[in-house]
């Protein structure tokens, strides 16, 4: 037998070997726990984030329930998901906690018996999938805690940053143009004028972004992974520097690639919020969850240099945070 | 250094070529890489106003010829400078080389990836994004040329490179590389042994220091090789001047052991013969002075006295001349200074000695030149002795001829004259190699010499000291053979005043025929009477005397006196008769007759001439005496004259009874020597050995003793001495008979043991003299008889016969010796055949056969004896049975 071929062979049975462990190794997990507790959490990876926010979630069940606290069934998923998708049994659970858009994509499509609380979704992710649920015609029974910041908060933290910006350039692509007209609400009261560019798809955004920095005092980046992405990031950052305005980002890594200022939630932020979600459907099962949540515990950050070399002074972060929660109708955290 | 120099211009030009090419790359590397950087937005937003502002800002380098931005399709999206876009299509497939006098250099146009979600599921790998390229091209145009200047600046270094080591080189080799190969070789000869070998100093520096430095080791080690073969050769040279000094140590050590151990055997021969010479007159000396003790009353007392006399003077003699040498030697000695007469002294000693010539055909002749002083001052008595010594050696060692002593006075012409003795005698000669060691003392050359002395080997010893003393000296000149002269000089000093006497005054011209046959003698007369103022007419043939005095006869002025000195043969008849016959016819003067013995009985002269006779030698005073008696001439009254004959000659003795042994083991010896005694009217008596004679002579009052020397058994030595011992001093004279002409050499004679020894053949005439020497009895006088009465080999017919057998026995027992090596026998044989040789002595060759055997034999050294063994044979073979 010639070496290649073994190989071959070998590859072949690993493979094979592996797709029957997962096809039958899931059901069997979830088998093997049938009432080990209330809570099921879905982890869509062991990535630092979902370690991060799981241990937020523990801590804040243990601190807001106490002894009361449900017993959490953690289950993560493998890396690559097989070809077969794995199927989720209830066991008892009363709500499943998935974690990620992978796992929510995972508990959505695979099961109807259990609520499910998506944590740690886009909202257009999950509006996506909710959808599709609906289409498959189950009981959504589910919420989401999405990672999407009301537009009100970067509007806030713009104004915060730039008291006398009266313009705004926001490009907007296929997944963020449905906030559009929530956009040009929180603008309106926050005296601003949004200079809205529509990005479709197949456009190149090199153009966009020129026209974006035409005449606004500031950009204001929206969540859309279609124009927004890695490749596209720094060219909105480059154009906005290039015509010498600050940049309000949505993340903590858009802060750190060059955005002035950003409002933003950690994990810890999201698995605190999942906590106090969890123990309310725990105590209240059918309240019918409002889709989606939106960050309830946020933070806004500042990249300095950026600012010094754009000239902008930079605000209090507690005072902006102040500020946005009065804007939103709520104390601050 | 050349290829070195080629090789190091070569990396040089290609590493800056290199250098240059790769400057280049970096640099449109960098250039593309810049403008991708700086494109990278105008790219990205296909800003063409930025793209042509990015690229035209990066034309402002000279080198770049045009710069493009192509998409990621590799599509022309913009570019700058002398391109055409066609140009650009499949640009990146020539990026980074060169097209024509072009090149073109491309860098990639990506978009990094910027993370934008917190909540991402996957990092963003992967993102970064390829937007295009950026070429540029540049032109090769002045890198060429910076390439030429390089090859042509580097190939102007390796020129000047080569043209700076050529020479380099050279000075090098020549000033190094050949210094040290010289160096080098001059090293080799060195090491090969070339010492001589220098290096060239042609160098300079260092090297010039290293090769001086190594001239001058060499040279050190020249220097000090040349050193080393010096002290090597002084070393060898001395040694072998050590060798040959102690070669001739050596040979002066050999010399000396040798002289040492002749000296140690001649002082012991010298001691046993002194011992002998000293014990044999103080045995008598004793012996008789113990008989004196015990018998006091016996009559012999006088006899006994004279005896002890006798032995001391003899012992006093002895010890005297030891005694002499001693002093001699140790300085003692004292030369008197006395006046005394040369002539008489010198005739003194001869008149001594004429007795020793008696026997011989010798003429003994005194000549003393007129010029001799009369008187001189000296020690006469060490005179006397030397020439005692000398004449008695000469007499001894001659047989035949003449022993002449000649004296004569050299008067130098200023300071003092010298005697001079010469001693001539015609004798058997000394060799020269023993004449060297003649005069040394206890030297056993010739001990007859010395028989004065005892055979104490002293006299020509003690001769020459005494010379010496006297300020002269002995010399001697000599011949194997022939004969012997002794110089015997001595610086003296005339009694001055002297005058002639009287009675040779009286002489003064009388006219004087002398006749002597023997020209010495003739001379040695002829010189007294001149000397005396005669008038000598000389001749030695009587028929010229005979002549002249018939002449004379005729003319008034004839002779005054006639002398005639006769030779043996004419002192008897019919000799004498002749001679004297015509000389009475014809002269009627006196005549003075000399003869050579005493025992001469004068004839009868008729006519009343008157005639005297004197023996010769003559003593001056005696022939004066006679001369002035003969011319009746007055002689003045001396007070002292010299001793003389008288006419009547000595008292003849007569034999008659007297009683002797013959000891001989030879019977025909013994016979003749009975009949010769018988002749003698003696009473004989024999004895065949030594024993056989002691005890004859013990029992017999013998009054002499003829003992042979050689016999069987006890030898006739011993027996001498034993009798000797046994009679003391009633022992009669013992005379040896002996055939060895060179006996008295070896000591078995000597005085003590022997009175005398006769030769043998012993002549009747010889043995008579001898017994008359000898004889002890009463003087008896005998009648006058002629002499030689029995003829020797007149022998009777029976005694004949018996002489024959006795010889073919001998023979016989010669033979048988001989074939049986008996050496002993053999001698003892050939002894007793010499004897009776020496009887018949008409066998001359038969008889030198036998001396040459008896020689051969006795040699120390002896060789091969079979030829005179078969000569001797021979000649007794030829002898008729």
């Amino acid at each position: 037998m010639q070496p290649s071929a073994l190989r071959v062979g070998l590859r072949a049975l690993l493979t094979t070997f592996r797709a029957v462990v997962l096809f039958l190794g899931l059901p069997l997990a979830y088998a093997a726990d049938p009432d080990s507790g209330s809570i099921q959490v879905l982890l869509s990876a062991d990535g630092t984030i979902h370690r991060e926010l799981l241990a937020s979630l523990r801590e804040s069940l243990a601190a807001l329930a106490g002894p009361d606290a449900p017993e959490l069934s953690v289950t993560t998923l493998p890396e690559e998901s097989s070809e077969s998708p794995p199927t989720i049994k209830s066991n008892g659970a009363k709500l499943l906690v998935a974690v990620g858009t992978r796992a929510t994509e995972l508990a959505l499509t695979r099961q109807q018996s259990i609520p499910v609380l998506a944590v740690m979704i886009p909202r257009s992710a999950y509006l996506e999938l909710e959808g599709t649920t609906e289409r498959i015609g189950g009981e959504p029974k589910s919420s989401a805690i999405v990672i999407d910041q009301p537009v009100l908060r970067q509007l806030a933290l713009t104004r915060a940053v730039l008291p006398r910006a009266l313009r705004l350039g926001v490009l907007l692509g296929p997944r963020s143009a449905p906030l559009e007209a929530d956009l040009r609400q929180a603008a309106g009261d926050l005296g601003l004028e949004l200079s809205i560019v529509p990005v479709s798809t197949k456009e190149v955004p090199a153009r966009a972004f020129r026209k974006l920095t035409t005449g606004s005092d500031a950009v204001l980046a929206v969540y859309d992974p279609v124009i927004l992405n890695p490749s596209t990031a720094k060219w909105m950052l480059y154009a906005a520097y290039q015509s010498r305005l600050p940049l309000i980002g949505f993340s903590q890594s858009y802060l750190d690639a060059g955005a002035t200022a950003a409002v933003f939630s950690t994990p810890a932020d999201l698995g605190r919020q999942a906590a106090e979600e969890v123990l309310r459907h725990l105590a209240d099962p059918d309240s019918d969850p409002s889709t989606p949540i939106a960050p309830r515990y946020y933070r806004v950050g500042f990249n300095a240099p950026v600012a010094r070399s754009l000239g902008v002074r930079l605000p209090d972060a507690d005072e902006v945070v102040a500020r946005i929660a009065d804007l939103e109708g709520k104390s601050p955290r | 250094m050349l290829l070195v120099t080629l090789l190091l211009g070569y990396q040089l030009v290609t590493s800056r070529l290199e250098d240059s090419r790769k400057a280049l790359e970096e640099r449109g590397t960098l250039i593309a890489r810049q403008l991708a950087l700086a494109g990278e937005y105008a790219l990205f937003t296909r800003n063409r106003t930025q793209l042509k502002g990015v690229l035209d800002a990066v034309l402002g380098d000279p080198q770049l010829r045009w710069a493009a931005l192509i998409d990621d399709k590799e599509r022309p999206v913009s570019w700058s400078g002398p391109v055409s876009p066609s140009e650009l299509e499949n640009v990146l497939a020539y990026s980074g080389r060169a097209r024509g006098n072009e090149i073109l250099y491309s860098s990639a146009v990506i978009s990094l990836a910027t993370p934008v979600d917190d909540f991402a599921a996957k990092p963003p790998t992967g993102a970064d994004q390829l937007l295009g390229w950026a070429v540029v091209c540049l032109s090769l145009e002045p890198t060429l040329a910076r390439e030429s200047a390089i090859f042509l600046n580097s190939l102007f270094l390796i020129l000047l490179g080569v043209v700076v080591s050529v020479p380099l080189a050279l000075a090098i080799r020549r000033g190094i590389a050949r210094p040290i190969l010289n160096l080098t070789r001059i090293m080799g000869r060195v090491h090969q042994g070339d010492l001589s070998a220098r290096a060239d100093t042609r160098s300079t520096a260092e090297l010039r220091h290293l090769e001086d430095g190594f001239n001058q080791m060499v040279e050190s080690l020249e220097t000090a090789q040349r050193g080393l073969h010096g002290e090597i050769e002084a070393a060898t040279r001395q040694l072998r001047s050590t060798v040959a000094e102690l070669e001739v140590k050596n040979r002066e050590l050999d010399i000396a052991h040798e002289q040492a151990l002749a000296a140690g055997r001649e002082k012991s021969d010298f001691l046993a013969r002194m011992s002998h010479e000293i014990r044999t007159p103080l045995n008598a000396i004793v012996g008789f002075a113990r008989l004196l003790q015990e018998r006091p009353e016996s009559g012999d007392i006088d006899e006994f006295t004279r005896t002890i006399q006798r032995a001391a003077s003899h012992l006093l003699f002895v010890i005297d001349g030891i005694l002499d040498f001693t002093r001699i030697e140790a300085g003692c000695v004292e030369i008197e200074s006395a006046v005394f007469n040369p002539r008489s002294c010198m005739e003194d000693v001869v008149s001594m000695l004429v007795p020793a010539v008696q026997d011989k055909p010798v003429e003994l002749v005194l000549l003393i030149h007129n010029d001799v002083p009369a008187q001189l001052v000296g020690d006469s008595s060490r005179v006397t002795q030397v020439l005692m010594n000398l004449v008695s050696n000469a007499i001894k060692f001659t047989e035949q001829g003449h022993v002449l002593i000649e004296a004569e006075w050299q008067r130098p012409t200023s300071g003092r004259g010298r005697l001079r003795v010469t001693v001539e005698d015609t004798g058997i000669g000394i060799a020269p190699e023993d004449q060297r060691r003649l005069f040394q003392a206890f030297s056993q050359m010739d001990s007859t010499i010395t028989r004065r002395y005892g055979g104490a080997g002293l006299g020509l010893a003690i001769s020459k000291r005494l010379a010496v003393r006297m300020g002269g000296d002995i010399l001697v000149e000599s011949t194997k053979l022939k004969g012997s002269r002794f110089l015997f000089s001595f610086p003296s000093e005339p009694k001055v005043g002297q005058q002639p006497g009287e009675a040779e005054v009286l002489l003064q011209g009388q006219r004087v025929l002398l006749y002597e046959r023997h020209p010495l003698s003739r001379r040695a007369l002829r010189s007294v009477l001149t000397g005396w103022g005669m008038q000598v007419f000389q001749t030695g043939r009587s028929s010229q005397a005979h002549s002249w005095l018939e002449r004379a006869a005729d003319t008034p002025r004839t002779f005054d006196v006639v002398v005639l000195g006769l030779a043996r043969d004419e002192q008897i008849d019919p000799s004498l008769g002749e001679l004297l016959g015509p000389i009475q016819s014809r002269f009627a003067g006196p005549v003075l007759i000399l003869v050579g013995t005493q025992l001469w009985q004068p004839p009868s002269l008729t006519g009343g001439q008157r005639l005297n006779w004197a023996t010769k030698p003559f003593r001056r005073a005696q022939i004066l005496r006679s001369l002035l008696d003969l011319l009746d001439l007055q002689e003045p009254v001396r007070p002292s004259p010299p001793t003389e004959r008288k006419t009547e000659g000595p008292n003849a003795r007569t034999f008659t009874g007297m009683r002797v042994l013959i000891v001989e083991d030879n019977e025909l010896n013994r016979l003749l020597l009975h009949r010769l005694l018988n002749g003698l009217e003696m009473h004989v008596e024999e004895a065949a050995d030594g024993e056989s004679a002691v005890k004859a002579a013990t029992a017999g009052n013998y009054e002499l003793i003829l003992m042979d020397l050689h016999m069987p058994g006890m030898g006739g030595a011993d027996a001498a001495r034993l009798i000797r011992g046994l009679l003391g001093n009633a022992c009669p004279p013992i005379l040896a008979l002996t055939a060895d002409v060179f006996a008295g050499e070896s000591g078995d004679i000597d005085l003590g043991t022997f009175d005398d020894h006769l030769l043998k053949p012993v002549s009747s005439q010889s043995l008579e003299a001898a017994i008359r020497r000898h004889a002890t009895s009463p003087a008896r006088t005998t009648a006058p008889r002629q002499s030689g009465s029995v003829p020797i080999l007149d022998l009777p017919p029976d005694m004949d016969q018996r002489l024959r057998a006795e010889f073919q026995r001998l023979r016989r027992n010669i033979e048988q010796a001989a074939s049986a090596g008996d050496g002993i026998g053999l001698l003892d044989s050939v002894h007793q055949l010499r004897g009776l040789m020496g009887l018949y002595c008409d066998l001359p060759e038969l008889s030198d056969a036998a001396a040459e055997l008896e020689k051969a034999i006795r040699r120390p050294r002896g060789g091969p004896v079979h030829e005179q063994i078969q000569r001797l044979l021979e000649h007794l073979g030829d002898l008729p049975a």
